[in-house]
């Protein structure tokens, strides 16, 4: 059995762990930005696809068909994003005769149209969020503001997904000015204009399911995660379990996604998702038939590796697990590293890792595609690491991840890092607090660093250049090193 | 000898390097520092404490600083006393301070400036701010003209010492 994961980054090399595990070769496909990523360097063998813009690799379906059948690979892993969304690719992938390991074509077309999603979990029996099932024409907006839907409303794209396309209106006025915006967004980030309205949910919680399917109506939960710390309607911190549902809460929504996929008789991993209200009602938004960012959360709690489920199901077409093995334990959470400036609204930054340090220990994992040497370019999404920690509490839990952020060093590169660790030092977030407008009226507290601290850095900083002007550091390390290597040498041959 | 006045969270440092002592701020420390590796990797040895630091250059002309989990920028100013390290471009130089358009440039080259004088204005969202000369001395060079939109720590004036 040969794998291609149709992917790059963190992901693409999350998936390969678990390929060698299970002693399955694996294809790495890349763009010419990716020549020296790490996933290629992981890989059993790596392909190059085409040029750095996605159209022209990683979201080109005949490039990578064609890739998978040159090297022989029979199986394909599309990861999140990318393609990992469209039903045409899971359709050409098993039109010619290869392993997709995701949902069936028509299970994803279902739930790549927000629209049609939302039918769907209605005959399910879910409780949907209010509001038209029908698109948004440019000149209905006052049809459509009615009985059922009130401001403020959010218009959303159809075709959507990871946050993207989404724009709040309060009023006719604002409706009707970012009705056109929301439009264009569509069409250029997922080359479809269709939009819809949705209420927005005041004080809501993002809440989702984790599900796995055997394509024949049995499905079994991995559990809930909250995700609501999010930062442009894109999730920045996540955990499981949901700190603030009570047992009954958390039984009504596992069984209203389960039921979902029963069905649909729901194939592979998918997370049906749920905002809640502050009166705990909860309503279904989407899915996505996909492995997600925030998946090591669950993993950590539950024990279960997610992606050697999903690869075992698809290759062997069963699901030997059973509900009652799977158990939750403790708590855990993800910070996403990302290559962005909190400081400046989130602008994507880039530049050179100078120097990195991973952090370990107790508790933490790290699924990360940062070395040192590479090049953050803003070609690709932010995301460039994930920090997770795991804990038997909650509280211990943040601790570790707090502690893990902080031993995290990242050289030449401006992250989320220390903002990461502030959210997490907050009140709000300590006790669980927390809803998905969060950052919104969050400020870091101005945490100034003890003196002592400051006073050693001036103290670093001024010999740092003091040294850079006074040593030609060529001359004195090197001589160093070779004086230490000659009596090294001196002493071995000596001992022999 | 030298002499660095550094920067850090609205802190500010006067560092004296006289041989092996170091004086902060009129104290005389115990303190050694040494590269662990070519990418910015140190160590510092206090008594009773040794401590891990990342330092490197930044884009704004400042340098970024790991140390215990914070991450710190910071500024420094270094006036040389030896004759044999004199460099002209430690008197003063003067950075844009956020991105923002160049006004009007006050001086030529070869002016002799003193320490506050405005040198240029820039504005930035509406706001006019008048950059001045942290030093008194000799309009070096000057690395903009009016009308330029420039980026944030951008060098645009260099001073060198009077005299």
């Amino acid at each position: 059995m040969k794998l291609l994961v149709a992917n790059r980054g963190e992901i693409a090399i999350r998936i390969m762990r678990t390929c060698r595990e299970l002693g399955i070769s694996t294809v790495a496909v890349y763009s010419e930005a990716d020549q020296n990523s790490l996933h290629t360097r992981y890989a059993d063998e790596a392909i190059s696809i085409g040029a750095t813009k996605a159209n022209d690799s990683y979201l080109n379906i005949n490039r990578i068909l064609k890739a998978a059948h040159d090297i022989g690979a029979n199986t394909i892993h599309p990861g999140y994003g990318f393609l990992s969304e469209n039903p045409k690719f899971g359709q050409a992938v098993e039109d010619s005769g290869l392993i997709f390991i995701g949902p069936r074509p028509e299970t994803m077309a279902i739930f790549g149209d927000k629209l049609s999603a939302r039918r769907a979990a209605r005959k399910a029996g879910l409780l949907v969020l209010p509001g038209p099932d029908q698109p948004l024409e440019d000149n209905q907006t006052e049809y459509m503001i009615n009985d059922s839907i009130s401001y403020p409303v959010l218009v959303k794209a159809a075709a959507g997904g990871g946050g993207k396309g989404i724009r709040l209106a309060r009023s006719d006025s604002e409706l009707s000015e970012v009705v056109g915006l929301a439009r264009e967004e569509a069409k250029a980030a997922f080359g479809d204009g269709t939009i819809y309205l949705e209420p927005l949910v005041q004080k809501a919680r993002h809440i989702e399911v984790q599900i796995l399917g055997d394509g024949k109506g049995k499905i079994i939960n991995f559990g809930e995660r909250e995700c609501s710390i999010q930062r442009r309607h894109q999730k920045l911190i996540e955990e499981a379990p949901a700190p603030s549902l009570s047992n009954s809460e958390r039984e009504c929504i596992i069984e209203a996604a389960c039921e979902l996929g029963r069905n649909l008789k729901y194939r592979s991993l998918g997370t049906v998702e749920f905002l809640m209200d502050e009166n705990s009602q909860f309503y279904f938004i989407e899915v996505n038939p996909r492995i997600q960012v925030e998946h090591p959360v669950t993993e950590m709690v539950t024990g279960y590796d997610l992606v050697r489920e999903q690869i075992l199901l698809a290759t062997t077409g069963n699901l030997d697990l059973d509900q009652s093995q799977i158990q939750v334990r403790g708590a855990a959470i993800e910070a996403r590293i990302l290559a962005e400036d909190p400081d400046e609204n989130f602008l994507p930054t880039s530049g050179e890792i100078s120097y990195l340090k991973e952090p370990g220990g107790p508790g933490i994992r790290v699924d990360s595609a940062l070395y040192q040497g590479m090049a953050v370019t803003a070609d690709y999404d932010s995301l460039v690491s994930k920090l997770i920690a795991w804990g038997n509490h909650r509280k211990t839990a943040i601790d570790r991840l707090q502690r893990g952020l902080s031993e995290y060093q990242i050289g030449g590169l401006k992250t989320d890092l220390v903002f990461l660790n502030q959210i997490l030092e907050s009140h709000p977030y300590q006790t669980g607090e927390i809803t998905t407008t969060f950052l919104d009226d969050f400020t870091p507290e101005n945490n100034i660093p003890a003196e002592s601290v400051t006073r050693d850095a001036a103290v670093a900083a001024a010999l740092y250049i003091h040294q850079k002007r006074t040593q030609p550091k060529s001359t004195t390390d090197l001589n160093g090193n070779l004086w230490q290597q000659t009596a090294w040498r001196e002493q071995i041959s000596s001992g022999t | 000898m030298a002499d660095y006045r550094v920067t850090i969270a609205n802190r500010t440092y006067d560092v004296s390097i006289i041989d092996d002592q170091l004086v902060v701020n009129g104290d005389r420390i115990s303190y050694d520092m040494d590269s662990l590796n070519d990418n910015g990797l140190h160590i510092i040895r206090q008594p009773n404490k040794n401590t891990e630091a990342y330092l490197e250059p930044n884009r704004q002309g400042q340098y970024d600083i790991q140390i215990d989990g914070n991450h710190l920028s910071a500024e420094i100013l270094s006036g040389f006393q030896s004759s044999r390290k004199r460099s002209p471009q430690d008197t003063g130089s003067i950075h844009s301070p956020m991105p923002g358009l160049i006004i009007d440039i006050m001086v030529n080259i070869g002016d002799r400036v003193k320490e506050g004088q405005t040198l240029l204005i820039q504005e930035a969202m509406k706001m006019q701010m008048k950059l001045r000369a942290p030093s008194s001395g000799v309009v070096k060079f000057i690395s903009t003209t009016p009308g330029s939109q420039v980026e944030k720590g951008v060098l645009l004036i260099s001073l060198a010492p009077a005299g």
